[in-house]
């Protein structure tokens, strides 16, 4: 993005090309470049395509930045304009004199309106400049400047800043005048005083065929350029007074003059004697724009349209005549006007523009999104930085914390490895009795007349089976029975032992001693000791929170 | 004719929304989720302070006591598991046990050992067990024979006694045999206090 306060107005007219760069309203230099008015005639058909050299010339000249906003000040040949009297507000007024012109154009066109000033028969009428333009002229102005490294802000038919120039210069007059301005291409005349216009109109006539003469006569058997033509004639003038130029010269050039001067004095006759509807004409005739300072000229046109013709073009005017940018030109206006109703975009340059703004917008937009992002992130860092001195704060208390859970941990880990590795000895062994308890109950219980003849403990893994094997010896058989029945209820009171029960008695006689014998076999089931595992192996599921 | 089409546009933009969609993905969001977690863990750890500054001292000592005491309860459950390193040193020790209660050992007999494996995590490997079994046949008086089976059940380590077989003779003795196992650590096992030196083996 390039920004620039500079302005560049570009006037592009049958016979030259000119350039002038104003800056905070004043000129700063400018540019011209003489065309081939046979040019013109195809120009406008090859979308300007034969001037692209020259305005490149112009703005190589010039060495401004690319891309610089120009407007362009063109001679157009499909512009219409219209001058209305319309009543309602400004904008009113201007939307009346558009709609009128859409009423009877046909489609592709540009529509622009100025109220100017009051109406001098209505005061509350505008007086409105309408200007219409075809979209192709105004494209293929569009498309020149843009091949040419241009960037186009805004096109304007050179005939709208004559008549715009005309209505002005009357809006400043204290007493009724008719003025007219002579442009390059076209003049124009209008009546009225500082209170209201009561006649404006613009008709195809400006200084450029007298140039043209000069052009042609000025060096017999010679052409000059349109610059030193147009330089001539603001030095010389119309040459009716010997001695201005040489005779010769003055004989090929009046001839020649007279007749565009006399249409040029038909032209602000009949305006003023038609225009003004029975009125009587201003005394008074001022000549204003860059043709006003034709010398001699007043002089000649006085004869021509019986009033009193008087320039309005000044010293400074006059004396730098070669320039083309010079105070009170449609050119110097059209530069110093900040804001100009009369401007047309062209559709290409509205869409470029929107296309521009649109671009500009996203570069801006992408930007605050980065700020935007940059500073939420500084913003979050310093956020998480600020916290950093609470975590400093608790962090003895942490350290604290994590030791207890540290030591939860460690505890846990061990209570789970001692309580897995009991669970591993639990399930690879079998119930277990207080042998020494049981050994101890066998043996009290047994009485003088009975005993064991085997002692087997079977083993299993829910319980504990101690198989009894033996004989009472008694006497007698009931006293071997007594006998056997103490035994096995001393077994039954016994604390390790549950419950006895006898699995096989049988009874038999010694012959020699010829005492009872009474043979048995019991089956004591022995109560298991608390396994030691049973607490441990309740660790392999211990929480660390338990 | 400069290009007005809304595709470099629509590009462009396109562009800028994925740059900024990646920066925002790569550095804010990333921050803004590491300082919520900032937060969190700032707000959980105060109160988790809090907490522990209001729980009684006692509540640390218990806790200290209680790690002690499972520390303890483990560690003798080790010192068990370890206090017969070789079958050579049991042997040796229930021969002991047999003068000690005036028992006459007629035959001893082992066997290879059955491997226990205790898994205890994932990085930590195992703890291996040895259950050694043994039959011992051997004569003693009856109330010797109690003591020498009651020294083995209790005294020999952990063991588990799987038969018993005692058979009084004419002469008052008894002739009895045992069958049990001794479960000890195995050599190079994992330890159940991990922090315990196991290079007392001497296998």
């Amino acid at each position: 993005m390039k920004f620039s306060r500079q302005k560049l107005v570009v006037s592009l007219y049958p016979n030259r090309i000119a350039a002038g760069v104003f800056h905070a309203g004043k000129l700063l230099r400018e540019e011209s470049i003489s065309l081939d008015p046979d040019d013109w005639r195809t120009a406008w058909t090859n979308k300007l395509a034969p001037f692209d050299s020259a305005l490149r010339q112009i703005l190589s000249r010039l060495r401004l930045p690319s891309k610089t906003p120009i407007s362009v000040l063109y001679h157009s040949p499909t512009a219409m304009i219209r001058v209305d009297e319309n009543g309602g507000s400004k904008t009113e007024a201007q939307a009346a004199s558009v709609l009128q012109f859409e009423q009877s154009d046909e489609s592709g066109m540009l529509y622009a309106a100025h109220a100017i000033t009051n109406s001098a028969k209505n005061k509350a009428d505008w007086i409105v400049v309408a200007l219409s333009e075809r979209k192709e002229t105004a494209n293929a102005v569009f498309a020149w400047v843009t091949r040419c490294g241009g960037s186009l802000r805004a096109i304007q038919p050179s005939q709208s800043v004559v008549i715009q120039d005309a209505i002005r210069s009357i809006r400043d007059a204290d007493e009724r005048q008719a003025t007219c301005v002579i442009g390059h291409e076209w003049s124009a005349v209008v009546s009225g005083d500082r209170h209201g216009v009561e006649l404006a109109r613009i008709f195809e006539l400006g200084f450029r065929p007298l140039a043209d003469v000069y052009s042609r006569s000025f060096q017999p058997g010679n052409t000059i350029p349109n610059q030193d033509a147009e330089k001539a004639l603001f030095e010389f003038g119309i040459p009716i007074k010997r001695g201005t130029v040489p005779d010769e010269i003055r004989r090929e050039l009046l001839p020649q003059l007279s007749p565009i001067i006399q249409r040029l004095s038909v032209e602000i006759k009949q305006t003023l004697r038609f225009g003004l509807a029975g009125r009587d004409a201003p005394a008074v005739l001022v000549l204003e724009g860059r043709g006003s300072a034709i010398p001699e000229l007043p002089h000649v046109l006085t004869e021509g349209v019986d009033m009193h013709v008087r320039s309005a073009a000044s010293e400074a005017t006059q004396s730098t005549q070669s320039a083309v940018f010079l105070p009170n030109t449609p050119e110097h206006r059209f530069g110093m006007l900040a804001v100009n109703r009369l401007e047309l975009v062209p559709v290409p340059a509205v869409l470029e523009r929107t296309a521009r703004r649109f671009r500009n917008a996203m570069t801006i937009g992408a930007c605050v999104a980065a700020i935007a992002l940059a500073a939420e992130f500084a913003w979050i860092h310093e956020r998480s930085r600020t916290l950093d001195p609470e975590f400093e704060a608790i962090s003895s208390g942490v350290t604290s914390i994590v030791r207890d859970r540290e030591q939860i941990e460690h505890a846990s880990s061990i209570a789970k490895r001692a309580g897995k590795t009991a669970i591993a000895i639990k399930h690879a062994s079998v119930t277990q009795p207080n042998i020494a308890m049981l050994l101890t109950a066998l043996s009290e219980s047994t009485t003088p007349e009975t005993k064991f003849s085997g002692i087997d403990f079977r083993f299993s893994n829910d319980q504990v089976i101690v198989v009894l094997s033996g004989h009472a010896k008694s006497p007698n058989a009931e006293q071997a029975a007594k006998s056997l029945q103490q035994t096995v209820e001393s077994l039954e009171q016994a604390e390790s032992i549950g419950t006895v029960e006898m699995t096989a008695t049988s009874n038999d006689l010694d012959e020699a001693s010829g005492e009872a014998f009474r043979r048995f076999t019991l089956s004591a089931t022995a109560l298991p000791e608390p396994s030691p595992f049973d607490h441990l192996a309740r660790f392999a599921s211990v929480q660390e929170d338990e | 004719m400069t290009d007005i089409s809304p595709k470099p546009l629509l590009l462009r933009l396109a562009v800028y929304c994925v740059l900024a969609f990646v920066l925002w993905t790569s550095f804010v969001k990333p921050a803004r989720a590491d300082l919520d977690s900032k937060r969190s863990r700032l707000d959980i750890q105060k109160q988790e302070v809090a907490d522990h500054a209001q729980r009684a001292d006692s509540a640390t000592t218990d806790l200290q006591e209680r790690a002690a005491a499972i520390r303890a309860i483990a560690l003798a459950l080790q010192d068990e598991l370890k206090r017969h390193v070789s079958t050579k040193r049991l042997l040796t020790e229930l021969e002991t046990f047999a003068k000690q209660t005036d028992v006459t050992i007629n035959r001893t007999e082992s066997y290879t050992p059955e491997k226990l494996s205790v898994p205890i995590a994932d990085d930590q490997g195992a703890i291996q067990l040895l259950a050694e079994r043994f039959t011992v046949r051997f004569s003693a008086s009856y109330s010797n024979s109690t003591a020498f089976v009651s020294r083995i059940q209790s005294d020999l380590g952990i063991t588990s006694i799987d038969a018993l077989r005692l058979v009084p003779t004419a002469s008052g003795q008894i002739n009895a045999a045992i069958d049990f196992k001794v479960f000890r650590l195995a050599p190079k096992s994992s330890e159940i206090l991990p922090d315990k030196d196991t290079s007392q083996n001497d296998d």
